[in-house]
């Protein structure tokens, strides 16, 4: 007896809903976790190039903590552990607010920050001193000539890299399949377990994920040939 | 205005500023002549503390630029510098280096800083320019863009540092006539510069540095054509 490949089969009805909020789920939790990296990230950038050593190292700390512990380790440490060490009236309106899927940002977004801001750093470094320079001669502050001249440059440098850490942050959302955030990854599992309709289930997961992908590829190439082309 | 009082400077094991005492009066323009490495850059960089010193004091309206409650940031808003390479920012239109520092630190509205910048655009010659990138100017476009850019926030003084040098000779006379003009206006200008003939024609008093000093000063007139130092005898007859 042949296995009949029937993609219809997991796209009707309550199947096709799960389908549909997990998608959902999945690019909430990419956006939501991209933003807090990305300010996270910047922050982190200016704070690690003031002028004091004791920052530098715990840039540093911060960076390589989360580089070099595994993604799903970091989530499940979220999501099991710091919970304990707040105070009882947050953790328990936590607790009520859908704590997985605010916890599995965290992490995400705290994870992609340490990467952004190594990414940041390079771009900063590419822009000529002169040009710090010229800023602070104007009479801009150190934080004015950053936000206003070094960082919109270096932010149009490091744009290809930043896509990169975009799609990584992307696929790396299925991890929070792990403490039960109804991302795309989940919903699949379900969608399998409930029709045991393996490949057909996840033939519409890698659909999906390959479209997402694409399209945050086609946005940063906008980005790229739109801000690269004015500068140089 | 600036007052440089036997002003020292080491880079390493090596003395750029060994003693330099000179001062520079309201309305006048001083030109920096001497060889590289004789410190003249250094010298006019030490007025907005982009170098520091190690002897002595440079005073910005009697005040010690380097002193307990000098807001530098404020100075440098009164201070307005050109570099040798322009520095203009190039992810911002000609218009939008100018409007920057007026919106950011002046704290004018975008329709003021605008047309405050247009002024500024118009009087170097390049109002026709105000939305072009950098990128797509000549270089001696850039540079008056960057002397409006200075203009724009009102210094009390200007200090140029080697304008004209990194310019292809056709374009170096476009800057040298927004300079003049600036002068024959009352500006109080500090100019480094190779050009000797700007600076016989524009300076009031030229300043000859070498090894770190100032070894002849005085009006052009008697500075270039009665040079009493070998060193500078044999500059002026290098440079012409």
């Amino acid at each position: 007896m042949g296995y009949v490949f029937d993609p219809a089969a997991v796209l009707t009805g309550q199947y096709l809903d799960w389908f549909i909020w997990g998608l959902a789920t999945t690019i909430a939790l990419t956006v939501a976790a991209w933003l807090l990296g990305m300010t996270i990230g910047i922050i982190l950038t200016l704070v690690r190039m003031l002028p004091f050593r004791s920052l530098e190292w715990l840039v540093a700390g911060y960076v390589e903590y989360h580089r070099n512990v595994p993604l799903l380790v970091q989530i499940l440490v979220w999501y099991f552990g710091v919970p304990q060490l707040l105070p009882r009236a947050i953790r328990m309106w936590v607790n009520s607010h859908h704590s997985e899927f605010l916890l599995a940002m965290v992490a995400l977004g705290l994870a992609s920050a340490a990467y952004i801001t190594e990414d940041l750093r390079s771009g900063i470094r590419s822009i000529p001193k002169t040009q710090y320079e010229a800023a602070r001669s104007i009479g801009f502050n150190y934080l004015q000539a950053m936000s206003y001249v070094i960082l919109p440059q270096a932010l149009r440098i490091v744009i290809p890299p930043l896509i990169n850490q975009t799609l990584l942050l992307f696929k790396n959302t299925s991890l929070a399949m792990a403490i039960g955030v109804g991302e795309l990854t989940y919903r699949t599992r379900e969608v399998d377990s409930y029709t045991f309709k393996t490949f057909e289930a996840f033939a519409v997961a890698t659909v999906l994920y390959l479209a997402i992908s694409f399209a945050i590829m086609a946005l940063g190439s906008f980005a790229d040939r739109r801000l690269k082309l004015e500068i140089r | 205005m600036i007052r440089f009082e036997a002003v020292e400077k080491w880079f390493g094991q090596h003395q750029v500023l060994a003693g330099v005492t000179g001062e520079v009066k309201r309305g006048e323009v001083v030109t920096l002549l001497g060889s590289s490495g004789s410190g003249k850059s250094t010298l006019i960089r030490t007025v907005t503390r982009l170098e520091g010193i190690q002897g002595g004091q440079v005073l910005f309206e009697g005040v010690d630029v380097a002193g307990r409650g000098v807001d530098i940031n404020r100075l440098r808003q009164r201070v307005g510098f050109v570099f040798q390479a322009f520095n203009l920012f190039p992810h911002l239109s000609a218009l939008g280096n100018i409007t920057l520092g007026l919106e950011r630190l002046r704290k004018m509205r975008k329709a003021a800083a605008r047309e405050r910048a247009m002024t500024e655009l118009d009087r170097v010659g390049l109002a026709d320019k105000a939305d072009a990138l950098p990128s797509r100017l000549s270089g001696g476009q850039r540079q008056r863009v960057a002397i409006a850019r200075a203009l724009a926030m009102d210094p009390d003084v200007m200090l140029f540092d080697e304008p004209t040098s990194a310019l292809d000779p056709e374009m170096v006379n476009e800057v040298l006539r927004v300079m003049r003009t600036l002068a024959q206006n009352g500006m109080t200008m500090v100019v480094v510069t190779h050009e000797i003939g700007f600076a016989r024609e524009v300076a009031d008093t030229v300043w000859f540095l070498d090894k770190g000093q100032i070894v002849e000063s005085g009006p052009p007139a008697e500075v270039l054509d009665d040079p009493r130092h070998d060193r500078l005898r044999s500059f002026l007859s290098r440079a012409r």
